[in-house]
């Protein structure tokens, strides 16, 4: 995991999220701790109202109200960004971190072309760049991309959903910033298009060397991206540690649940299995472990104290069978 | 086995808006093409999966079927009846026979109607017996797929409900009024991950209880490889792939199924993923290529797959496919 | 019951319903204070016969055009009539006046809007060409020529209110129905057999009853201005009513004599109330389209 040596290239300390709605508050990120190094891709997977987008959108201060940081930290390479200033914060979004949505067609402008879109980006984060160089950047990005040039010139809807997706990687990726999070890539995507997203991004990986937080509820597109899992529910982070070694040996019981109920169709005569109840009420949370109530092997000590995330070996587990003290 | 439903030579072709200038000074209309002209069947008792993506006319299918949707041409035969020839009072009569499972368990249910009464509702539109008994059989449908007990559901708004317990009232409001064809439009996409399996497994439970017939539309080729006893692959308003799941899925044929297969995200970081990409993406409807509608994005594709229109073939036992050079 | 005993009752019903919309964020702010600015007039009319300290109909209970002083609060007019009793009666005949338009565009918009947007086809393109032809007139102006037309009386003035508004509602009602019809929920209504009548009914008409709810707030606003804009010119209410459209209109005329009193107190309350309504209506459609939050 963490060699010790280097810093993170983004460093979340017990990160609290809150969402102060008419009825309760409601921590929709509480206590996460992860960092992430230059180069790898981590992944972030848990169902919906997990926290994972609302953690994503932290890390570059724009989580919606009524939602706040309440507290902990958001250290992006020595730029607290939980607490900078608005030029600060401003200078990282898209400059230091490039930004994937989830849904292009509303993230992209419709009255704009897609040229422009580049050009604002670019000359917002250094005004001294001509028109015509923001341009050649986004050729150059587009190109990288497999879009032709003649199409800085169309408009979002004049481009298809996979097409629309690469213009959002592009526009992440057209500052050259230090780190990407993408949210949720594919999910509107059809199965080939998503396939060609995947061994896109895999393939910048490996050519840019990108630092990528990949945000996503479907298990396969992180199996074949990320280098590491962190695995959230209900707000909390259950379970992190490398890819190879959370899905040939899950410890989380959540974990464990969630990788048997996706199907997997190279196995013949897979049996699926799923979790039985629902997701708490984060407005309600149960006491002891958010997951005690669903969990096959939960024992007294999981329903009144809550379970710290604990290294064991190279994975940390937020979990009391792992807790010998 | 009898045959339940017979599709022959269906299309439906949607007319395009055009823009002001375009209806001045051009007479031609352009269409979509979303089914065109595709022929399949059905027994009592099968589990079909429409696989595709968007634009392959899954979805039209199926409404088609439940007479949602008027055909262009073609016909539709159920239980040996041709649902052309309904109108409207008969209409409506026949959908006790045929139901739907919505995709969007949230946008499926009026947000203003208890969950009970939206069920009963399809009790009471049909003239189904006494309000009592009505009620009687809300109540032990809502405890059948697993709402129990029933009390603590049947007066409740579907904002209150979880997005699995909001599917399975979509599922309770399908079958309370004994269809024997289901027909299930991506019943799980909406559906939290771990979650899935268990609609699924109460969809195979209530199939074997009912007696039901499911047609499955959906583009997870994992889930429909999961349910479906056979599988049919449609693009572009085509079909281009049927067979049982087994051979489609293990032995695929068109190229494009094989491409489908191998795009696939696999929970599993070791498994070697020799991904076969065609390039491109999928044409517009509205102006199909001409021949084989996948050649100009197939690897494999000669000369002759942009002159003539291949015809499913039968190349193995049941097993069919509608191309030129197959994958054997 | 007599008119006082109706009165009784609606106070009573009405104070308690502050709803607790101070938690509802900005929307809620404004919609308690637009609702507090309305009830508080409300409540002003419906008090009338006990707060009222003279009979505002009596002539010479004061000095003519006499200034405000301690006896007379809010001055007197030119007629000796205190002002202040005139301001606390003038709103009750406005009030019932747009009351009485609004149901009448309830009754008559919304059911014409959902038929024909549901029915669709010609129908629907002839009520949209009727309703659009009236809605592109200038309110008040159509409003004064089906006033004339009707000629006085409060009913009258009324109808020519609900005339001139009946396309908003209409539209309104009419925009929310194409929405919805697209919407899964009413395919599954059609699924499960119902009858075009049960799907209007009981699947369409819940959901956009919020913003008929809105609609008509807003435009309680619309019809007090345009009924003091028909008293103002002469055309409504007979001129032994205690109204502030009559004040507007003398206060007017006593304008260039120094007496601004007339006039303002009155204008100031009709601006009360509408702005009231605006803001509540306003309010109202922030809160009642639900924002899908966490």
């Amino acid at each position: 995991m963490n060699s010790g040596e280097s810093l993170p290239l983004l460093d979340i300390e017990s990160l609290v999220v809150e969402y102060h709605t008419l009825r309760a508050v409601v921590k929709a990120v509480d206590r996460v701790s992860l960092s992430v190094e230059k180069g790898e891709t981590l992944g972030l997977v848990g169902e919906s109202g997990c926290g994972k987008s609302t953690l994503g959108l932290s890390a570059v201060r724009l989580v919606p109200s009524p939602g706040r940081i309440t507290s902990g930290s958001v250290t992006l390479d020595k730029t607290d960004i939980v607490n900078c200033s608005e030029g600060e914060i401003r200078r990282v979004r898209g400059k230091r971190v490039g930004y994937i949505f989830q849904d292009p067609m509303t993230s992209l402008n419709p009255v704009k072309n897609v040229g422009a879109h580049f050009v604002e980006m670019i000359r917002t984060h250094d005004p001294q760049i001509s028109r015509e160089d923001a341009l050649r950047r986004a050729q150059d990005v587009l190109a990288h991309l497999g879009i032709l040039p003649d199409r800085l010139l169309d408009f979002p809807h004049q481009f298809s959903g996979g097409m629309r997706q690469r213009v959002m990687i592009g526009l992440a990726l057209a500052l050259n910033p230090e780190l990407i999070i993408a949210d949720e890539p594919t999910t509107s995507l059809d199965v080939i298009v998503e396939a060609q997203i995947i061994e896109l991004l895999k393939e910048l990986k490996e050519r840019l060397k990108l630092t990528l937080v990949l945000i996503t509820h479907n298990i396969g597109i992180v199996a074949e991206t990320a280098d590491r899992v962190a695995v959230m529910y209900a707000g909390r982070l259950s379970e992190l540690g490398e890819t190879d070694g959370l899905f040939a040996k899950p410890m989380h019981p959540y974990t464990q649940a969630l990788l048997k109920s996706v199907p997997n169709i190279t196995k013949k005569d897979q049996v699926l299995s799923w979790i039985p109840g629902t997701p708490p009420d984060l407005a309600e949370p149960p006491p002891g472990c958010l997951f005690h109530p669903r969990c096959p092997c939960a024992f007294d000590r999981c329903r009144n104290e809550e379970p710290q995330l604990l290294k064991h070996d190279d994975t940390e587990v937020a979990c009391h069978l792992y807790d010998r003290r | 086995m009898s045959s339940i439903l017979e599709v022959t030579n269906l299309k439906k072709y949607f007319p395009v808006e055009k823009s002001f200038l375009d209806k001045l000074f051009t007479s031609q209309k352009s269409y979509v093409h979303a089914v065109d002209d595709i022929s399949f069947s059905m027994n009592r008792g099968d589990i079909l999966g429409i696989v595709g993506e968007s634009g392959s006319g899954k979805s039209t299918t199926a409404r088609l079927c439940l007479k949602l949707v008027e055909p262009s041409s073609g016909s539709i035969v159920f239980d040996g009846m041709d649902v052309a020839k309904l109108g409207g009072e008969e209409i409506r009569r026949f959908r006790r026979n045929m139901q739907l499972i919505f995709q969007d368990p949230t946008a499926s249910l009026s947000p203003r109607i208890k969950v009970g009464d939206a069920i009963r509702h399809a009790l009471s539109f049909q003239g189904v017996s006494t309000p009592s008994e009505q009620t009687e059989r809300t109540r032990a449908i809502l405890e059948r797929v697993g709402l129990k007990p029933w009390s603590n559901f049947y007066n409740r708004y579907p904002h209150q409900l979880s997005g699995g317990q909001r599917q399975r009232v979509v599922i309770a409001r399908a079958l309370v009024l004994n269809p024997k064809f289901v027909v299930a439009d991506e019943p799980i996409a909406m559906v939290d991950v771990s979650v899935r399996a268990q609609i699924l497994e109460l969809m195979l439970e209530l199939k074997k209880e009912f007696d039901l017939t499911y047609l499955f539309i959906t583009h997870d080729l994992a889930m429909a490889n999961y349910v479906c006893r056979s599988i049919a692959i449609m693009y572009l308003g085509k079909i281009l792939e049927t067979g049982p799941k087994e051979e489609v899925f293990s032995r695929p044929l068109h190229p494009y199924t094989l491409a489908l297969l191998s795009s696939i995200p696999v929970p599993d970081p070791k498994a070697k993923l020799e991904r076969i990409i065609p390039k491109g993406e999928i044409p517009s409807p509205i102006n199909p290529p001409k021949g084989c509608r996948f050649h100009p994005r197939c690897p494999y594709a000669q000369a002759v797959c942009s002159e003539r229109e291949p015809q499913l073939e039968e190349t193995e036992p049941s097993h069919m496919v509608a191309c030129f050079f197959p994958r054997t | 019951m007599t008119q006082d005993e109706t009165r009784g009752r609606i106070i009573v019903q009405l104070l308690p319903r502050i709803v607790s919309l101070r938690k509802r964020g900005l929307a809620g702010w404004i919609t308690i204070i637009g609702l507090a600015m309305v009830i508080a007039v409300v409540l002003m009319t419906l008090a009338a016969p006990w707060i009222s300290p003279h009979d505002p109909n009596e002539i010479s209970i004061g000095p003519v055009l006499a200034p405000p002083s301690w006896s007379f609060p809010l001055g007197t007019n030119h007629m000796g009539q205190d002002m202040l009793s005139r301001l606390i009666w003038g709103g009750s005949t406005m009030l019932q006046v747009a009351v009485f338009s609004v149901i009448v565009c309830l009754v008559v918009g919304v059911p014409v809007g959902l038929l024909s947007s549901f029915a669709g086809g010609l129908v629907d393109k002839s009520s949209s060409l009727v309703m659009d032809s009236i809605y592109a007139f200038p309110g008040l102006v159509l409003a004064i020529a089906i006033s004339a037309m009707l000629g006085p009386g409060a009913v009258n003035m009324a109808l020519s209110i609900a005339v001139v508004y009946v396309p908003s509602y209409y539209r309104i009602v009419r925009s929310q129905v194409l929405t919805i019809k697209e919407l899964p929920y009413v395919e599954a209504a059609r699924m499960i057999g119902a009858p075009g009548r049960s799907t209007l009914l009981r699947y369409i008409l819940p959901n956009i009853l919020p913003s008929i709810v809105a609609v008509a707030t807003v435009n309680f606003a619309d019809a007090i201005l345009t009924a003091a804009g028909l008293t103002f010119v002469g055309l409504g209410l007979p001129i032994s009513t205690p109204d502030w459209g009559w004040d507007l209109t003398y206060g007017r005329r006593l304008l260039p004599s120094g007496a601004w009193w007339v006039i303002a107190f009155p204008g100031l309350m009709i601006v009360i109330l509408a702005l009231g309504f605006a803001l509540a209506g306003e309010g109202l459609s922030e809160l009642l389209n639900p924002k899908l939050e966490q």
